[in-house]
């Protein structure tokens, strides 16, 4: 048995990490409802609630945050949908098939797991703009994709490895190609661990600041990060309402992603996913 | 047949990844400002970065990033875990979403939440002169000699509920005849600790490690977004010094040159962290 006194030390101790974990939002969230034009200090609990920080962080022409957000979607969401895609078939391949050179080429996409951005955005970028592709999506969605193959296979394999064998037999002698077999037999029941691999990916691209400065400079077509970096080098960078207001607007779909999906998959599979 | 399945994510993979890897070392030998011809110009771009301080001082940020937003999450991750797996925890769910949440900011969104937190004005500070007196208010991210660990704290913000998600996720592989056996034996909370938990949990602690390390020596939308690699120099990273060596000063080929140390860097890092904590 456990004793009482050993219950309440965990329950003290999660607590105040908790606390910790928590209090930077609630003091992000507090200081943003203060109208732009009041003074405010320490935990700034306003006197009058305002949405003003947040109206005029979203209509500031410069920044251009909406737009931004709409850049960001459309990026997270096809290079999510196509590594995702290219992630069941790589993930397939090295998880139930034996062929010649999969002992190198797997090691090699691994390998992709801790190569950092930093080895590979200055050629990326010198390459984009001999194609005249700075500033265009594809500077942001190719690389991103190429980004997550390593993750993505490393996910899969372990998945498909995972996978009964039997099951994948019964399939093969009801005559079954492996084609159908991936798609009517497998993959409807891995709904989880795909959902999971969509989230990090989806969170990854979404915050992926650096590529976002290096390719993109025309104001339309920034990323969220790099339009709320623009933002902070603003004069009124130090106006911390609106400079939260916006961080807020931004921080929110990532979040309302994560809580909705966690609900569904526990945030268990999003931590398993990045067994990295 | 599998040589078609992996082909699409191959192509992907090589053109984005491996190709500019190449050539980024290729570039860390050239003397190129993007315009004019390349030179050839041998190891000159290593030279002029390892005997340029500046260089030892980002890595010098580099380790302290380390220590702050590796070593210390674990370490308090496991001090957690190790509290926690021996009871039975109500409401265990909501922690774990409460601590991961860090996880899932982007950085710059999290660097515009501690500026103000750290803010002259700013709630921390309302704390220390409430407790201490206005003599002991500081300009944290403004302060020569705080900046650093100011920042620091910031990436153990970050990363922490990560690391606590991975280990209590390896704790529930743990069988629990183990933990009464052990406490059969006798064995108080530490002895319990080391002989049940922490082996059971090597897997995900060497994962944690390596993903948060990897992060650490990387990090640059911190410092970029909250300080831009200041007081002077004192919390510029690898990554903000290659950054703005290429893209803003034009120097490519010491940037480039930074670029395959630090990768070396992490390689090494991550070699050490696989040979300390072997998984099976």
């Amino acid at each position: 048995m456990v004793s009482r006194r050993s219950q309440t030390m965990s329950y003290v101790v999660l607590l105040l990490f908790a606390a910790f974990a928590i209090y930077p939002f609630i003091s992000t969230t507090l200081v943003a409802f203060n109208a732009p034009d009041v003074a405010v200090s320490g935990l700034a609990i306003p006197r009058e609630w305002s949405l003003d920080s947040f109206i005029s962080a979203w209509n500031n022409p410069d920044a251009g945050i909406g737009r931004s957000l709409l850049n960001s979607i459309l990026l997270s969401v096809s290079v999510v949908v196509v590594s995702v895609f290219f992630s069941i078939l790589t993930g397939y391949a090295f998880g139930t098939m034996r062929f010649f050179g999969s002992k190198l080429l797997f090691p090699l996409f691994i390998l992709g797991l801790i190569v950092p951005y930093e080895a590979t955005v200055i050629p990326l970028y010198y390459q984009f703009r001999t194609l005249n592709l700075t500033d265009t999506y594809w500077s942001m969605i190719l690389p991103c994709i190429g980004g997550s193959m390593a993750f993505g296979t490393f996910w899969m394999t372990s998945f498909f490895k995972s996978f009964p064998k039997e099951l994948l037999e019964a399939a093969r002698t009801d005559g079954s190609n492996r084609w159908h077999t991936l798609w009517r037999v497998i993959v409807p029941t891995a709904a989880s661990p795909i959902f999971a691999l969509a989230t990090i990916l989806f969170i990854w691209t979404w915050n992926n600041l650096l590529l976002a400065v290096v390719m993109i400079t025309q104001p339309e077509l920034r990323m969220v990060p790099a339009a709320l970096n623009y933002f902070v080098g603003l004069q009124y960078g130090s106006n911390y309402q609106i400079t939260c207001a916006a961080a807020i607007m931004v921080a929110l779909p990532v979040m309302i992603i994560y809580y909705v999906l966690q609900r569904r998959y526990g945030a268990d599979v999003l931590a398993g996913s990045l067994k990295g | 047949m599998p040589y078609l399945l992996i082909l699409p994510g191959f192509v992907f993979y090589a053109l984005f990844v491996l190709v500019p890897i190449v050539d980024t070392v290729r570039l860390s030998f050239l003397e190129w400002d993007g315009l004019s011809p390349q030179v050839f110009v041998g190891l000159d771009n290593y030279v002029q970065v390892l005997s340029d301080p500046n260089t030892w001082t980002s890595l010098r940020v580099s380790l302290v990033f380390v220590l702050f937003s590796c070593l210390l999450p674990v370490a308090a991750a496991l001090l957690l875990v190790g509290v926690i797996a021996r009871t039975k925890i109500r409401g265990l769910s909501f922690f774990r979403f409460v601590f991961f949440l860090p996880y899932t900011i982007a950085l710059a969104v999290v660097a515009i939440a501690w500026r103000w937190l750290y803010a002259q004005d700013g709630s921390l500070n309302a704390i220390i002169r409430a407790v201490f007196g206005e003599e002991f208010v500081r300009p944290f991210l403004g302060d020569a000699d705080l900046a650093l660990p100011a920042l620091g704290i910031v990436g153990l913000w970050a990363t922490f509920g990560f690391v606590v998600v991975m280990l209590l996720s390896g704790t529930q592989h743990i069988q629990k005849e183990l933990y009464e056996a052990a406490r059969m034996d006798g064995a108080g909370p530490v002895r319990e600790f080391f002989t049940v938990t922490l082996p059971g949990i090597r897997h995900e602690l060497r994962v944690s490690l390596v993903m948060t390390l990897t992060l650490a020596l990387r990090v640059f939308d911190l410092p970029l977004m909250a300080t831009q690699g200041g007081p002077g120099y004192a919390t510029t990273t690898p990554s903000l010094q290659m950054y703005r060596d290429v893209f803003i000063n034009g120097q490519i080929g010491p940037g480039s040159a930074i670029a395959v140390l630090l990768t070396i860097v992490i390689f090494v890092g991550v070699a050490l962290v696989n040979r300390l904590v072997r998984s099976e």
